[in-house]
């Protein structure tokens, strides 16, 4: 009966017991189901110290090479130490003038015989006291003095012509030449047994006075010389055998066509005439001892121009001239340039770049010329700026020139010859190109006389460089961007509410920034995104006056996690520079006050 | 081997229970049952029916865990009808925190009689026990929890967070006592206990100020660790370690060259019960307790404080940007730094040489009385005050209870109370026939658990077990 007692209380309160248990079991409480593990950390907000950073200077965030064409030489160039300065030259290009020499097939001379009629001596023979029968060329006859005889000037003539003249000799005023051509006289008396002629002193053979001669050979110029250019005048007596001919070997050196008579010179079709006459005076002698009483004497003389080739060359002419100058193609590539500069829509607005010609000209000419200087990104034409046109051309003298082609019309390198001002020149370089090329270059001599040695090869040499102070104008408009994007972890566990990014900056880096950023999600799509909200920017300031301004920047995020999120791109809008101040690679940014705020913390996704 | 020891010693003192030990505990459900064996503990004056001799180990096992928070303050519904933990952005601050305490703690203990016996003799009934009691215990402040929830609220915060406090205990017990009865209304019993210390850690942070704004982060505590497991417990600084030190954290622990190389006790103690019953009335019994009078020493005692310097953020400074720039430091090596200063702060150092610490035990007040019904004797109401007196870890109980013996070898107590921990139900069965006894019960009966039984209210929660042989003639 006990045992059955105690078996019934036993079972009556485990029943009981476990029936406990079961009711209160709360299935809302299940441990076993699946947990929403998703933990906010930093609660209501969470905010860093404010904090700060070191300078960040301007040499580290262009963070050029060592070969890159921006350069920190502005002491070079005029500007401060530390100025940055775009500065590539290109390839030189060498170019050659030349008017060839002009071959003068046309020469032409003649000559003049004449026979003067002598009185008949008287059987006295010549008066005592006189000594020769003088034949006077071109002198008065003197009826008292029957001895004298006067007769005209003996004139002859000389055509010089050529009708294929080098279009490059546009006009002349004179040329240089090397016509060789002798006189010839040639007198002869009759009726005396043995006969010597004297030329006398002062004997004169005048060329045309738009001529320039030399006598060519030391014979000749024993006894003759050239007087006022153009004129052969005996400066002593020349004894002339009877029938011997006396050579005057003369060179036309210069013809000067300034005072040509009307159908003479260059015509417009490039044919070339010169017609002109060579006049003889002055007195021939048949000397006393010849001339005896009774005597029937007849004195001749045989003029002549006889050229001594068939053809003769102008060696120079002084007059306007249009040679062909060919000036080649050149460019320059510039080198390592820090992305952001190139991006595509970038305004860079360089308040004077400049471009240098630095041109040596050997010809006596000065030189108009006109360029297109053409910019390239990525092989495409980016700008195009014409330099120098028909109207206003870049005029190159002779002799070494530096041409600073520029925006504002002043240089930044020493011995500029000429500043010309091209307004539009910034825009080949609103983003940095990769290359500008110096192309469709057109380069003529002036339209005024110049004296060209014909068949002389100028030299007409071109070196270019680009020099480009980075300072800007108001227009400056361009983005730097710097990403991260190497994070490697997985935030798809990850989220945030808001994060707010305040910061104050010292800028001594001559232009506004605007600030912004972008979360870097790998396979980004526009319905999975973190909103960015920008108050405020960087204001511009300089070395001499730091300038400090704040900006927030506010992070919202919509995505329900931070999948795929590899980075950060940190994006400045520059703008509103400090207009014509350089960037310099002491110009800094440095941030201070930084407060980085969570609000709503962070959420961590710890299910699996 | 290190490594291994390290953890037998985290284990040895995270085992068990209580920030501030008492002795090896019993059902205070049980303490109107006169056919439980394991009254004396809570009243030496109260002695059992029989003799008895303990099933080894398993004469009175106890598991318990007490504390003012429970898992449906750290768990809650997020609107999909699924649990979420208290960090999830969709439980509130507010909804948190109006579910803690100031000061929130939480004790576990294990209790194992690894051998008892008691016989009449002497004039009474004597008992000789052999146990070892494990406690663990961590009170937290409300404000961290706060601070873990909130961080900062608004443009500036300030936390103060005060006895943050982690204590771990494992002791052995060996308890003589003895009872008799004075006269036929009085009787009285008293126990002497010989406490053997097998190790000790007590960690706090007494204060801490935690001031958070935009301008700097500042952290200050003030912390003392007490660490005692005999002589071969080594912890070195990391001085004395061969680490990397510098001349502020020289006396720095060396945690990763803690050693242990073999079990030694590392304390002693000495602690009394006094106890008496009186029969007031016929059907009225009065009865009162006061245990665990007396002291432990710990010796071979590591003892560490934390330097009570002010760590403080001012934010990053003049961070490079750039490698090697001139007069910057990197981001990294700031943060190794500050890292660096935070841990420095808050590292323990070590004082120089060991030394000891005594402790009191903690004494508990037990005041009882028990009433049987006039229509039916072997129904009994009992009323049991209990007052534990130990600092920050004190509780008060008041336990009502309903007392059943329908027969001679079997009784049982349902009985409620109403203590620092909330509300609670007891219970017990205890089974005595004669040649044994076997009982079952729990102080904290919890209300509702989880389908895998982890109580989901405040974290309540006991069960005692016990078998016992008993022999003898009762009375």
């Amino acid at each position: 009966m006990k045992k059955v007692k105690l078996l019934t209380v036993v079972a009556a309160l485990g029943t009981g017991f476990s029936g406990l248990l079961h009711s209160c079991v709360d299935h809302d409480y299940d441990l076993s189901e699946d947990m929403d593990l998703v933990v906010g950390v930093g609660g209501g907000q969470l905010t860093v110290p404010n904090s700060s950073t070191e300078e960040y200077p301007l040499s580290k965030i262009l963070d050029l090479d060592e070969g890159s064409s921006i350069r920190p030489d502005g002491a070079l160039y005029g500007l401060s130490e530390g100025d940055y300065v775009l500065v590539q030259g290109g390839d030189p290009t060498q170019s050659e003038v030349k008017i060839d020499a002009v071959i003068i097939n046309g020469l032409q001379g003649n000559s003049a015989s004449t026979l003067i009629d002598v009185p008949k001596i008287p059987s006295s023979g010549l008066p005592s006291g006189v000594n020769s029968l003088d034949i006077v060329i071109g002198g008065q006859p003197d009826a008292s003095k029957w001895w004298v005889i006067a007769i005209d000037p003996i004139v002859n003539s000389v055509d010089i012509s050529e009708d294929n003249i080098t279009p490059d000799l546009v006009s002349l005023e004179s040329i240089g030449c090397d016509i060789n051509m002798q006189f010839e006289l040639k007198p002869s008396v009759t009726g005396i047994q043995t006969g010597t002629l004297v030329l006398r002193k002062d004997f004169t053979v005048v060329f045309d006075k738009n001529y320039t001669l030399e006598l060519t050979t030391p014979e000749s110029r024993e006894f003759c010389t050239v007087v006022d250019g153009h004129k052969l005048i005996f400066t002593a007596d020349r004894y002339v055998p009877n029938n011997s001919t006396l050579l005057l070997p003369v060179k036309i050196s210069k013809v000067d066509f300034s005072d040509l008579p009307a159908g003479q010179g260059l015509d417009e079709n490039h044919c070339f005439r010169l017609s002109s006459s060579v006049t003889t005076t002055g007195t021939m002698s048949v000397v006393s001892d010849d001339v005896s009483g009774d005597a029937d004497i007849s004195v001749g003389l045989l003029t002549a121009t006889r050229f001594y080739s068939n053809s003769a060359s102008i060696t120079e002419a002084t007059g306007i001239v249009n040679p062909k100058i060919d000036i080649n193609d050149t460019d320059f590539t510039i080198n390592d340039i820090p992305d952001f500069l190139a991006e595509d829509g970038n305004n860079l607005d360089v308040y004077n770049p400049q471009i240098y010609l630095s041109v040596t000209n050997s010809s006596p000419a000065s030189v108009e010329f006109s360029t297109v200087l053409r910019s390239y990104i990525g092989g495409e034409v980016s700008a195009e700026v014409p330099v120098g046109n028909d109207v206003e051309p870049i005029v190159i003298e002779p002799g070494n020139n530096l041409i600073c082609i520029s925006r504002t019309g002043e240089s930044n390198r020493p011995g500029v010859t000429k500043n010309v001002v091209v307004a539009e020149i910034g825009s080949l370089i609103a983003s940095i190109p990769d290359k500008i090329e110096v192309t469709r270059t057109v380069a003529k001599v002036c339209g005024r006389p110049y004296t060209f040695r014909l068949g002389n090869t100028y030299k007409f040499d071109i070196e270019t460089e680009a020099v480009a102070p980075l300072a800007f104008g108001p227009d400056l408009r361009f983005t730097y961007t710097d990403e991260e994007d190497n994070w490697d972890e997985d935030f798809e566990k990850y989220n945030f509410n808001q994060v707010i990014l305040k910061a104050t900056v010292l800028n001594t880096i001559p232009m506004s920034l605007k600030p912004n950023a972008r979360l870097l999600f790998d396979g980004y799509t526009e319905d999975v995104k973190v909103d960015v909200e920008v108050d405020g920017m960087i204001e511009a300031g300089t070395l001499m006056e730091p300038k400090e301004s704040s900006f927030t920047v506010t992070f919202t995020s919509s995505v329900p996690n931070l999948a795929g999120l590899i980075g950060i791109a940190y994006v400045f809008d520059s703008f509103n520079p400090e207009v014509g101040i350089p960037l310099n690679e002491n110009q800094s940014i440095k941030f201070t006050n930084i407060g980085l705020t969570l609000k709503g913390g962070i959420t961590v996704d710890l299910n699996d | 081997m290190k490594r291994i020891n390290k953890y037998i010693v985290a284990v040895l003192m995270t085992v068990g229970a209580s920030a501030g030990m008492n002795a090896q505990e019993a059902l205070r459900s049980a303490y109107f049952l006169e056919g439980y064996n394991y009254r004396h503990m809570l009243n030496p004056a109260l002695a059992p029916e029989l003799n008895y001799v303990s099933f080894p180990a398993l004469g009175n096992l106890s598991v318990g865990l007490n504390g003012n928070i429970g898992l449906d303050d750290f768990l809650f519904k997020n609107g999909n009808g699924q649990l979420t933990t208290f960090m999830s952005p969709k439980v509130g601050a507010g909804e948190f925190l109006k579910g803690l305490k100031d000061v929130n703690y939480m004790n576990g203990n294990l209790n194992m009689t690894l051998l008892s016996a008691g016989f009449k003799g002497f004039g009474g009934y004597n008992t000789v026990s052999l146990g070892v009691q494990a406690t663990v215990g961590a009170a937290i402040p409300k404000d961290l929890f706060r601070f873990m929830k909130v961080g900062m609220d608004g443009d500036q915060s300030h936390y103060n967070f005060k006895d943050l406090q982690v204590d771990a205990t494992s002791i052995a017990e060996l308890a003589l006592g003895h009872s008799r009865k004075i006269n036929d209304k009085l009787r009285v019993g008293a126990k002497v206990k010989f406490l053997f210390g097998l190790a000790n850690l007590n960690a706090k942070i007494a204060d801490m100020d935690i001031y958070m704004s935009d301008l700097k982060w500042e952290v200050q505590a003030r912390g003392e660790m007490n660490i005692a497991a005999g002589k071969s417990l080594y912890i070195p600084t990391k001085r004395e370690s061969g680490a990397d030190y510098n001349s502020d954290n020289a006396n720095q622990i060396d945690w990763d060259n803690v050693d242990y190389d073999g079990f030694n006790t590392s304390g002693f103690g000495l602690g009394l019960d006094f106890g008496a019953s009186y029969q007031l009335l016929p059907n009225l019994e009065l009865s009162a307790s006061v245990t665990d009078i007396g002291f432990m020493t710990w010796n071979n005692v590591v003892k560490a404080t934390t330097p009570d310097t002010k760590w403080t953020f001012n934010g990053f400074r003049d961070v490079e940007m750039y490698d090697g720039q001139e007069g910057g430091t990197s981001l990294d090596d700031q943060w190794d730094t500050i890292g660096d200063d935070l841990e420095d702060c808050m590292n323990f150092q070590r004082e120089p040489g060991s030394g000891s610490r005594t402790s009191g035990l903690g004494a508990t007040v037990m005041l009882g009385g028990l009433y049987t019904t006039p229509f039916y004797s072997g129904l009994k109401g009992g009323l049991l005050f209990t007052q534990r007196i130990n600092g920050k870890f004190s509780w008060t109980e008041a336990r009502v209870s309903a007392n059943l013996c329908p027969v001679k070898w079997f009784d049982l107590s349902a009985n409620y109370a109403l203590s620092s921990f909330g509300s609670t139900l007891g219970w017990v069965v205890n089974f005595h026939p004669k040649g044994l006894n076997f009982f079952v019960g729990s102080d904290y009966q919890f209300y509702k658990v989880t389908p895998q039984y982890v109580p989901v209210g405040k974290i309540n929660a006991n069960v005692t077990i016990g078998i016992n042989i008993t022999f003898g003639k009762r009375g």
